[in-house]
């Protein structure tokens, strides 16, 4: 349920009309202070729908017409990739190269916003104004792919120099007009889609496959191609077109500015530090029922909040949260029974307040536990979760041979090697170690999923031959929580036998430590694996960056 | 191991080819009998009630003692049983005298004499060669008998559908499908197995050694059932492995890599121990002896053939020191792990607290999701079913709990939950139906009001009910959703 409130103003006379204000007085009052106008609030309230609907088109379509939006093509680039991404199987190698282009836009010194997914594991961009004949190479200088966000600054520092920079508007409001300009499939030029703001809500990005943020739905459809073009209301950007929904019609995505604010102020400092996830898990509804409110000390009468109901244990508010909480406001925010705020005359959920801080920056909650009212504040510190439970972008995936055994590590990546379906033909162990490893005991202190995900044959390793796709536990007893860890126990070791062992079988792996360490060179060649090992997660990025050979930057 | 048994074999049945032969099958026809069954389904959503009656017509054969034997499967959710016999259109009702799930048997006898008189008794040869071909016997429509050509391709150790007891099964090659409803195969005029199933590849069946074993078993009077040593083995081709445990000396043998609770061996063997010989039979490297039959069958086969209480033999090998230990061999249940195999009485125990259904996890519960169940079925649950589901000496107290649906009610209203795993309840852990009636008549108190709190597992929170209006709630609900049983409610 949302509620609609309308601003009918006059720039010259600075008044406006407000109809139906109805709810959030206060939001009201600086929404309309923002577009600079004076308050002078005449409610009505019975208004015949059609009188709204014409007199709201009349009052925003000349600005969002196709004259104003020609002035806005020069600042819009065409973007042509040629990506490599590796490959999750055989991690030393891979995959083919393909290409795919995208849309980008000037946001001024010499930065072109795009989105992550345009230019993930590039080998190669090209940018191409529209109208111009020949395309300037490009490199990535920032890349978030939680919110699928990217930077590029071409090779020629001369070609953006009188490119108008893009100026960026505010969250755009419910039912309001945008145009998206971009370059999608199907043709050669600039187009322009218009469409109608449907829903801002608090979503799942596609890209990172993992991360939620907040979103904006829009009416028109976005294409391959679209992405990272501007939305814009009038001449001021409201956000980067991104993501589709395949299953329904006209629906299309947009990342809002507030997520790339952040984006733009968590780069200030020359790295991007990312969002940081909460790993507070709630519970909505239930204060709904009033014995369960009064037991938590919540008034019946007008209850609020969410119950926790578990807190991850690499999280911020781990012991500082605790499960049976409830979580009545963030940051002086009002939390309502359905985990929902008011943010920007919108009801979203209360995590889109955690999830546009910074690093470092620090959040209150208010809390009832025992049915006493505390306030709960906590810095938000870059930490890292049980495993990769997201899509990889890395230059590769973490990966060790040795012996010819092939050790890799859980990611979404991985899995999607299963395929398409890979959600019910991976084995099951892993999909339920992707969702549930936060939540479950049992993986305490894992900050990898060790998978034994392939055998190299050889005569040292002709028995392991069972096992594949099963998580290593230990190796000559000691625990294996990290690909490091297994290259550690495995250089290190001074016993006669290896013995890997693994959460789904009671039938280790043994080796003879020596037959494998005179052989592995060799079987390393045989199989053309180089380098014989990957450790670095995230800070090694699949795209081609600046500083990379080949930069001019 | 999933057998295709197709719930649609009426529909199915009418397109089977009548291109086989009736001569043989008709002397046959004397000792075979059509068995119709009215299965009642527990409905898994509902578990007071029951699914629509769904009929189903299996085989039986006359047996020693004017008994009908069949497969446990034909009688499993049964409400009545019939005997229909070839060229005969009265039908005698059954009564069940005695099943065994684990190996997948059934004995029943018609309530009124005449059901079975004038019909002959068979006796069940207990090996038969590989490569042997067979005549399997399958009733058509019209209520005649007809053969259908198989050959025994392999001997292979399998659970049947009504349990997870693995035992040597013939598999054999046919060009039929739609089979698998307890049809006798016969061989030179014999008897020699009985059909549990097919999959997409062999037509299983139950070989005639395992039905003698139950058919002595039962004469004798006092069941024993069918053993297992309770033991996980692991392949021994790694010479590695060999070399570590201390079983150079020699090239055959198993390794022993788990040991359950419950019986001699716990205590008598342990991990890493390998296994050389059963009863003096010398066991290889992948578990296997040589059978002069069959060739190389699994070791269980010679447990299979034992009865539990037996003593049993076994050479052991522990760090390169011979050992010989004797044992009495337990007797298997599938129904002792934590998550049960089969309903014995086809009923399901569950108690329902303000609209909330608690039950214990059980495979017929799991099987719901459909036969890729091990896929599909709620990952929490899943991880359960693999890694939690140890064996227990009391199983009965040992259970997963569930809530497995909110009956939704003005009482519950704010708690959409389903299919959760229960940690606790009022602070006790909860392990069985009788914890969680002893855990919610003993609630916890905060301002004066008694409160039960119900807490889930894998991050799905927690409930918390007052206990005010309950019985008003119950009365409600029972309405609204059609429980008749007063014993189904949460009762002080």
């Amino acid at each position: 349920m949302a509620n609609f409130v309308y601003l009918i103003g006059d720039k010259e006379a600075g008044v406006c009309f407000v109809v139906d204000p109805a709810w959030d007085i206060r939001a009201i009052t600086s929404a309309a202070q923002e577009e600079g106008r004076t308050m002078r609030i005449v409610r009505y309230l019975i208004i015949s729908i059609c009188f709204l609907l014409s007199f709201v088109s009349a009052a925003l379509a000349p600005e969002a017409n196709a004259a104003n939006l020609q002035s806005l093509r020069s600042s819009v680039f065409k973007i042509i990739v040629t990506s490599n991404e590796p490959s999750f199987t055989e991690p030393w190698k891979r995959q083919p190269s393909s290409s795919s282009n995208g849309t980008g836009f000037y946001i001024g010194d010499n930065r072109i916003l795009t989105n992550a997914h345009v230019v993930a594991n590039a080998s190669y961009i090209d940018i191409l104004r529209d109208g111009d004949a020949k395309p300037v190479q490009a490199f990535v200088e920032f890349i978030a792919h939680d919110s699928d966000l990217a930077i590029l600054v071409p090779s020629d520092k001369e070609f953006l120099k009188k490119v108008t920079p893009m100026r960026f508007g505010s969250l755009p409001r419910l039912r309001s007009p945008v145009a998206t300009i971009g370059f999608p499939t199907g043709g050669e030029q600039v187009s322009i889609t218009e469409g109608i703001v449907s829903r801002i809500s608090y979503r799942r990005y596609v890209h990172h496959g993992r991360a939620e943020h907040l979103l904006v739905q829009v009416d028109s459809a976005i294409n391959p191609g679209n992405s990272g073009g501007p939305v814009v209301q009038g001449m001021r950007v409201v956000g980067v077109a991104f993501q589709s929904f395949t299953s329904a019609e006209n629906t299309g995505y947009i990342i809002p500015n507030p997520v790339i604010n952040r984006f733009l102020k968590d780069i200030e400092d020359g790295t991007y530090d990312g969002h940081q996830p909460d790993g507070i898990s709630t519970m909505t509804s239930s204060l709904v029922n009033p014995s369960t409110a009064a037991y938590h000390g919540i008034d019946p009468g007008a209850p609020e909040g969410v119950v926790v109901t578990h807190v991850a244990e690499f999280a911020p508010a781990f012991n500082q949260i605790l499960r049976s909480d409830v979580l009545t406001a963030i940051d002086g925010i009002g939390i309502g029974v359905d985990g929902k705020i008011s943010f920007q005359g919108e009801r979203v959920d209360f995590r889109t307040v955690y999830d546009l801080k910074l690093s470092g920056e620090t959040v209150t909650f208010d809390v009832n536990r025992d049915s006493k009212q505390l306030k709960i504040s906590f810095k938000l510190d870059k930490l890292k979760p049980h495993h990769d439970d997201f899509n990889v972008y890395a230059k590769n995936a973490k990966y060790f041979v040795y012996g010819g055994l092939v050790f890799t590590t859980l990611s979404r990546s991985y899995l999607r090697t299963w395929g398409e379906k890979w959600f019910r033909e991976a084995p099951y162990l892993l999909r339920f170690l992707d969702i549930y490893s936060p939540l479950a005991t049992d993986f305490s202190g894992y900050t990898d999923f060790v998978i034994f995900s392939k055998r190299l044959p050889d005569a040292v390793n002709q028995h392991a031959t069972g096992n594949q796709s099963s998580i290593v536990t230990k190796v000559n007893g000691k625990d294996i929580h990290s690909i490091q860890s297994l290259i550690d126990v495995i250089e290190g070791s001074k016993d006669p036998f290896l013995i890997i062992e693994f959460f789904d079988s009671n039938e280790p792996i043994v080796l003879a430590t020596e037959d494998v360490r005179k052989r592995n060179q060799m079987i390393l060649e045989r199989y053309g694996v180089s380098p014989d090992r990957w450790t670095a997660g995230a800070e090694i990025d699949g795209a081609l960056t600046v500083g990379t050979v080949g930069s001019s930057k | 191991m999933t057998l295709l048994n197709c719930r649609f074999h009426l529909v199915i049945a009418i397109l089977i080819a009548s291109y086989a032969t009736t001569s043989i099958a008709q002397k046959w026809e004397n000792s075979v009998v059509r068995i119709f069954a009215s299965k009642k389904q527990i409905d898994e959503s509902s578990p007071w009630q029951y699914e629509e009656i769904r009929q189903q017509t299996y085989h039986g054969i006359v047996v020693e003692g004017n008994a009908v034997l069949t497969t446990a499967f034909a009688v499993q959710d049964a409400v009545q049983l019939e005997l229909l016999r070839f060229g005969e259109n009265q039908k005698f009702p059954l009564t069940v005298r005695f099943v065994d799930y684990e190996s997948n048997l059934a004995l029943l006898s018609p309530e009124d004499p005449a059901g079975t008189a004038g019909l002959s008794a068979v006796k069940f040869v207990d090996e038969l060669p590989l490569d042997s071909t067979v005549t399997i016997l399958r009733a058509r429509d019209n209520n005649q008998l007809i053969s259908i050509a198989a050959t025994l391709q392999e001997v292979g150790i399998h659970s049947s559908v009504t349990s997870e007891y693995s035992f040597a099964t013939y598999l054999l090659k046919t060009q039929q499908s739609a089979l698998g409803w307890s049809e006798p195969l016969i061989r030179s005029g014999s008897v020699v197995a009985l059909g549990s199933g097919q999959d997409n590849q062999f037509f299983h069946a139950i070989p005639g050694s395992i039905i003698n074993h139950f058919l002595d078993d039962y004469k004798s009077g006092a069941y024993k059932g069918f053993p297992a040593i309770g033991i996980q083995l692991d392949r021994l081709n790694s010479p590695e492995m060999r070399k570590m445990i201390g079983a150079e000396a020699v090239k055959d043998g198993i390794r022993i890599s788990k040991v359950e609770p419950g019986s001699d061996f716990t205590t008598l063997l342990q991990k890493d121990d390998v296994l050389l010989a059963v009863d003096g039979v010398r066991i290889n490297e992948n578990g296997f002896f040589n059978h002069p039959l069959w060739g190389s069958v699994h070791l269980k086969y010679l447990i299979n053939r034992r009865f539990a209480g037996d003593k049993v033999k076994l050479d052991i090998l522990r760090q390169g020191k011979g050992l010989v230990i004797e044992g009495q061999l337990p007797k298997f249940n599938s129904n002792a792990y934590r998550i049960a195999s089969f309903r014995v009485h086809n009923e399901e125990p569950h108690v329902i607290f303000g609209g909330f259904v608690f039950r214990e996890l059980s495979t017929p519960f799991l099987k719901q999701w459909g036969s890729d169940w091990r896929s599909t079925a709620p990952y929490p649950m899943l991880y359960e079913y693999s890694f939690r589901n140890d064996f227990v000496v009391d199983p009965g107290r040992q259970r997963i709990i569930i809530i497995s649906r909110v009956l939704a009610d003005e009482f519950n209203r704010g708690y959409d939950i389903r299919n959760a795993i229960v940690t606790a309840i009022n602070g006790v852990p909860v392990q069985s139906m009788a914890d969680v009636e002893a855990a919610l008549k003993a609630p916890v108190s905060r301002g004066g009001v008694q409160y039960a709190r119900i807490v889930l597992d894998y991050g799905e929170g927690e409930v918390v009910l007052s206990y005010d209006k309950l019985d008003e709630a119950h009365k409600r609900i029972a309405a609204t959703y059609n429980v008749p049983r007063t014993l189904s409610f949460f009762a002080k």
